[in-house]
C-alpha cells in the first residue's frame, strides 16, 4: 500500500479551538486551557484509505487577530484546509468567508471542510441559525460540520472526508 | 569558516544549499540541531526528510529560481530535547555563489526568544480578549434576566438609597427610574426602616430589627408597598445584600412580587369555601338530622337498615367535608387557635371518651397513661382533640386485635411556665412499611390508595394533625413496624395555668329574656337549624318569630317590629345580605341585625357596609347567643318600641297629670292614647282622600295635626315624617307625596303596636 503525503492547514480567528481539534484527533486528547498558538505547529496523522494510505501533514496556523492577519505563506502548497468558528462567538463565525478566499487565493485547485465548533456549550435547537448564516456557493467547500473538540463529535470525520479528497 | 558562515552563526542561523532536486548540496555545521527527525543530515539526501514544512511547496521553489523571489516561514515549532524551538525559514537563490543558477540555500534561524515574547503578548491579548467578550456576554445575560424578569428589583445603598431598579418595578411603583434613584427605599416599602436598617414588621422579620444589621433573607416576606399615584399594594419581597470587592459597593437588592391577584384569589377561594360550606353542610346535617330523627321512630327492619346507611354516609360525608374546610382553612393561613384554659385530662378523656364505641366493637383495649403532671394548660383544647381524636381513630382503624394506647409525658422548657407535651398513640396493629412513612402527613397522600378504598378518608387526617401541630409550637412524626404496630407522636408547646383561671362552665340563664326583654325574628331557611336556634333561645325564655327566607322576614317586619333579627347569609329566594339591605333602606326603626353564617366569614367592611351589627358563626355556640344577646343594653341600642314611641313623652304626659289632682293620671294618659288611636286613622284616611282629590290645602292641614299629636306622644319617626311631608306640599311639590303618605302608613301600625304595648304597662 502507497502512503501519500498532503498538507493540510487549519485556518480560523483565535481561540476557535484550532489546535485542540487536531490534538483530539491525532492524539485523543482535550485540554479545558486556553494556550494561544503563535506562528505554526505541524502535525502528522496516518489515515488508511481503501487502497492507500494518506499522511495528513497538518498546519496549525496562528488564528488571525484583527491586529494580525496569516500569512499566505502559510497557506502554500496545502491541498486542504479546515476552516474553523466558535458557535459561541458569532464574529468568528462571520469571518470563516474571509477565511475561505484568503485559501483560495493561494490554492484555488484545493477543499474545503468547514468546522463549527464547540458545538457542545449551545442548545441544539439554535444551532439552526448557524447554517443559515453560513451560505456558501464555493464548490470547494466539502461539508459543514458541526464539532467539539472536547466531546470529539464530528472531528475524525471532518478529516476524514477532506483526506477522501485527496 | 569563512566570512559568510561567521557572520550566519553570530545570529545563531544556519543555513543550507540544495539544488534543483531537492537534495542537499552543502550544510553549516549547526544544522543538525534544527532538523524535526533526529537523523543526521547527509549530503544528498532530501532535504524534505530534515524539514517536512517544505512538502508541497516545489512549485515555490521553481518560482524562486526564475523570478528571484524569497519565501520564508516564520515560526515554525520544533520540539528539541523536550524544549520548544522556534525557527524561521527563508528559502532563497544561492546568495554566496553566483554561479550557481540552479542551487537555492535555506537559512534556519532560531528565533525561540522572539517567539515566547510573542507567544506571551498574543496569549495575554487573546486572553483578555476572551475576558472582555465573557464579561460583556455575562452583563448582558443578568441584564437581560433582569429587564425581562416579572418581579420588580430594586438596588439600595447600605444607607437604603435606591440606586438602580428594573421595569417592572417602573411599572408597579408608577415611578420613572430617574425619579426614584437617591430615595430612600422605606418610601416605597413599608416596614423598612432605614435608620435602623432593619425591618419593624411583625413575625420572622421582627428579629432582625433586634440585630440592627439587615441580612439576607431567601424567605419572603409580606407587606404594603406605595405607589406613586398613592395606591397601596400587598407585596411579598425578599433581600439579600450585595457587595462588590472592585468598587467597594455595599447595599442591598430587593425583589418586589405584586400579590394583588394572589390576595384576589385568595378571597376568591375564601368565599367559595364559604358558599361550599354553607350549600353542602347544611344541607347534609338536615339528612343527618333528619336520619336520627327517623330512627327514633317506629320502623321495619328494613326502613331501619336504609335510614342507618343514610345517617353513616351523611356522617362520612360530613367528616370529609370538615376536613377539606379544615385543611383549606390552616393552609390560608385563617385558623386562628384559641387561647383557653383546659383540663390537659379532661381533653384527653373526651377523645377517649367519644373513640371508645369504636374500640369495644372491635374488641380493642384503648387506655390512656398520662406522666405529665399537668392539670391546667393554656390552648385551644378543640383543636387538641381533634389530633387526638384523629390519631385514635386512625389507630382503631388499622389494628383489628390488640390495643390503642395514648400516653402523654411533659418537659419544661424553662420560660413562661411554658412546657413542651408530647403525646404517643400507639396501635398494636397493621403498620406501615418504611418506604412509605415519608409521604403519610402530605395532604391527599395515603400509605396506598387501597387504603382509600378499603377504609375510606380523604389523606387530610395526618396533614391536618401535622398542621396543627406545628401551629401549636409543635412537630409529628411516626414509628411504625409493618405487622407490629404503630405509634404516632406528636408535640405541643403550652403554658401551664392555675386552676382558678379555668372559666365557668356555660351557665344556662332561663331567665335571660326577662332581663333582657326582646323580640327576636329568626331568618333561617333549614328547618333544623330553626329548631336548634329556636330551642336555645327558648331555653333562655325567648319566643322567637321564625321566617323562611330574606322575603318572609320583611314581611314579618312590615307586620310588627323586633329588636333583633337572627339572619342567615344564604337562603333560597332573598339571601340575608340583600334583606338587611332592604330592612336598612325600608324601615326608620332599626332592628339589630346579627348574621348567621357557616363560616367566620364576615368581616368587618362587611358589617360596616351592609349595617350588620354582630355575627354568629355557625354552628351556634350558646356562649356566643348568650353573649349577643348581653350585649344588647350595653350597646345603647334602643328597643324597636322606644324608635318607634319615646316612652319619656309618655312619662311627661303622666307626670303633667299627676300635678293636677283632681285627675287621675293614668287614667287621662290612656284616654289620651285612646284618642290618638281614634284621631290618626281618621287623618290617614283624610290624607288619603284629600289627596286622591287634589286639595292641597286640607292635606297640609291634616299632616300638620298628625305631626302635631304624633309627637306629642312620642312617636318622633311617624312625626319625623309628617314633618317631611308637610314640607313637600309647602314648596309645591307632588311627586312621591303618595308613597310618603305610604310610608307614613306603614309607620302609623309600627307606632300603633308599640303604644299598645306602652298603654299595657300603665294598665298594670
Amino acid at each position: 500500500m502507497s502512503t501519500i503525503s498532503r498538507k493540510i492547514c487549519l485556518v480560523g480567528d483565535f481561540g476557535v479551538g484550532k489546535t485542540s481539534l487536531i490534538r483530539r484527533f491525532v492524539d485523543q486528547q482535550f485540554s479545558d486551557k486556553y494556550l494561544s498558538t503563535v506562528g505554526v505547529k505541524i502535525s502528522r496523522k496516518l489515515i488508511d484509505l481503501t487502497e492507500t494510505e494518506i499522511q495528513l501533514i497538518i498546519w496549525d496556523i496562528e488564528g488571525s487577530t484583527k491586529f494580525k492577519g496569516i500569512a499566505p505563506s502559510y497557506f502554500q502548497g496545502a491541498k486542504g484546509a479546515v476552516i474553523v468558528g466558535d458557535v459561541t462567538r458569532q464574529e468568528t463565525i462571520h469571518h470563516i468567508r474571509e477565511h475561505i478566499q484568503s485559501f483560495l487565493a493561494v490554492n484555488p485547485q484545493s477543499y474545503i471542510v468547514i468546522a463549527l465548533n464547540k458545538s457542545d456549550l449551545i442548545e441544539e435547537e439554535y444551532l439552526k441559525h448557524f447554517q443559515q448564516l453560513l451560505e456558501l456557493n464555493e464548490h470547494q467547500v466539502l461539508a459543514i460540520y458541526f464539532t467539539s473538540a472536547k466531546s470529539g463529535n464530528n472531528v475524525d470525520e471532518i478529516f476524514q472526508i477532506l483526506a477522501n479528497k485527496l | 569558516m569563512n566570512l559568510f558562515t561567521k557572520l550566519l552563526s553570530l545570529r545563531q542561523m544556519e543555513y543550507i544549499i540544495i539544488n534543483q532536486d531537492l537534495t542537499v548540496l552543502e550544510i553549516s555545521s549547526g544544522i543538525c540541531y534544527f532538523l524535526e527527525t533526529s537523523h543526521q543530515m547527509i549530503l544528498g539526501q532530501d532535504i524534505r526528510i530534515g524539514f517536512p514544512e517544505l512538502i508541497g511547496i516545489e512549485e515555490v521553489f521553481t518560482e524562486i529560481i526564475t523570478e528571484e523571489n524569497n519565501f520564508e516561514l516564520k515560526g515554525i515549532s520544533r520540539y528539541l530535547d523536550d524544549s520548544l524551538v522556534y525557527v524561521d525559514m527563508i528559502v532563497t537563490k544561492n546568495i554566496r555563489d553566483d554561479n550557481s543558477a540552479n542551487q537555492l540555500m535555506i537559512i534556519v534561524e532560531n528565533v525561540t526568544e522572539r517567539m515566547n515574547m510573542e507567544q506571551s503578548l498574543v496569549q495575554s491579548a487573546n486572553e483578555s480578549n476572551l475576558l472582555l467578550r465573557t464579561l460583556t456576554a455575562s452583563k448582558q445575560y443578568i441584564d437581560q434576566i433582569i429587564v425581562s424578569m416579572a418581579d420588580a428589583l430594586l438596588v439600595t445603598t447600605s444607607s437604603g438609597k435606591i440606586k438602580t431598579i428594573n421595569p417592572a418595578a417602573q411599572a408597579l411603583l408608577e415611578y420613572e427610574k430617574e425619579e426614584l434613584i437617591g430615595k430612600s427605599i422605606s418610601s416605597v416599602i413599608k416596614g423598612v426602616d432605614t435608620e435602623k436598617l432593619a425591618y419593624l414588621s411583625t413575625g420572622d422579620v421582627s428579629s432582625l430589627a433586634t440585630c440592627g444589621v439587615l441580612s439576607s433573607s431567601t424567605k419572603e416576606l409580606e407587606t404594603l408597598c406605595q405607589t406613586k399615584s398613592g395606591k397601596t399594594i400587598p407585596i411579598a419581597f425578599s433581600y439579600s445584600t450585595l457587595q462588590t470587592d472592585v468598587q467597594h459597593f455595599q447595599g442591598y437588592v430587593y425583589i418586589l412580587r405584586d400579590m394583588t391577584e394572589r390576595k384576589q384569589a385568595e378571597l376568591a377561594k375564601q368565599e367559595f369555601l364559604a358558599m361550599i360550606n354553607h350549600e353542602i353542610r347544611t344541607p347534609i346535617t338536615s339528612v343527618t338530622g333528619m336520619a336520627s330523627l327517623l330512627l327514633h321512630t317506629n320502623l321495619t327492619t328494613q326502613q331501619r337498615e336504609f335510614v342507618e346507611t343514610i345517617y353513616t354516609s351523611s356522617d362520612s360525608l360530613t367528616t370529609i367535608i370538615n376536613d377539606i374546610l379544615n385543611f383549606s382553612k390552616i393552609e390560608s393561613g385563617q385558623l386562628e387557635l384559641e387561647e383557653q384554659p383546659f383540663h390537659l385530662q379532661t381533653c384527653i378523656t373526651q377523645a377517649i371518651n367519644l373513640l371508645t364505641p369504636q374500640a369495644q366493637e372491635k374488641g380493642l383495649q384503648l387506655s390512656c397513661t398520662n406522666n405529665s403532671a399537668l392539670n391546667c394548660i393554656s390552648g385551644d383544647i378543640t383543636r387538641l382533640r381533634q389530633i387526638l381524636v384523629n390519631l385514635l381513630n386512625n389507630a382503631i382503624k388499622f389494628t383489628e386485635t390488640g390495643s390503642v394506647e395514648v400516653s402523654v409525658e411533659a418537659r419544661s422548657l424553662g420560660y413562661n411556665h411554658t412546657h413542651e407535651i408530647q403525646f404517643a398513640v400507639r396501635d398494636t396493629g397493621i403498620g406501615i412499611p418504611s418506604d412509605r412513612l415519608n409521604r403519610l402527613f402530605k395532604a391527599f397522600s395515603q400509605v396506598n390508595s387501597s387504603i382509600t378504598r378499603q377504609y375510606g378518608g380523604t389523606g387530610l387526617g395526618l396533614a391536618i394533625c401535622k398542621q396543627l401541630s406545628e401551629l401549636m409550637g409543635g412537630r409529628i412524626w411516626v414509628e411504625s413496624q409493618p405487622g407490629v404496630g404503630s405509634t404516632f407522636y406528636f408535640t405541643i408547646k403550652a403554658s401551664v395555668v392555675k386552676e382558678g383561671y379555668l372559666p365557668d362552665k356555660v351557665q344556662l340563664d332561663t331567665q335571660l329574656a326577662e332581663k333582657y326583654p326582646l323580640k327576636i325574628l329568626l331568618v333561617e331557611d333549614h328547618v333544623i337549624n330553626q329548631k336548634m336556634i329556636g330551642m336555645m333561645l327558648e331555653r333562655m325564655g325567648y319566643h322567637p318569630d321564625i321566617a323562611n327566607n330574606g322575603l318572609e322576614a320583611l314581611s314579618a317586619l312590615r307586620h310588627q317590629p323586633y329588636d333583633l333579627v337572627l339572619m342567615d347569609m344564604q337562603m333560597p329566594e332573598m339571601d340575608g345580605l340583600t334583606a338587611i339591605r332592604h330592612i336598612r333602606e325600608e324601615f326608620t326603626s332599626h332592628p339589630r341585625i346579627i348574621a348567621l353564617t357557616a363560616s367566620a366569614m364576615v368581616k368587618d367592611e362587611q358589617i360596616q357596609e351592609f349595617g350588620i351589627d354582630d355575627y354568629l358563626a355557625k354552628p351556634l355556640r350558646i356562649e356566643e347567643l348568650i353573649r349577643v344577646l348581653q350585649s344588647f343594653d350595653m350597646n345603647g341600642k334602643q328597643t324597636a318600641v322606644s324608635t318607634t314611641i319615646n316612652a319619656v313623652a309618655l312619662q311627661e304626659i303622666f307626670s303633667l297629670a299627676e300635678y293636677n289632682t283632681s285627675v287621675n293620671a293614668t287614667q287621662f294618659l290612656l284616654e289620651t292614647i285612646d284618642c290618638y288611636f281614634e284621631e290618626a286613622p281618621r287623618l290617614l284616611e283624610d290624607m288619603q282622600s284629600y289627596l286622591y282629590n287634589n286639595n292641597v290645602k286640607a292635606l297640609r292641614r291634616a299632616v300638620h295635626t298628625l305631626s302635631s299629636i304624633s309627637a306629642t306622644l312620642g312617636a318622633v319617626n311617624l312625626a319625623a315624617l309628617c314633618t317631611e311631608l308637610e314640607e313637600m306640599i309647602a314648596s309645591g311639590i307632588i311627586t312621591g307625596v303618595a308613597e310618603l303618605i305610604e310610608e307614613i302608613k306603614a309607620e302609623y301600625q309600627l307606632v300603633e303596636v308599640a303604644l299598645h304595648d306602652e298603654r299595657q304597662k300603665y294598665c298594670m
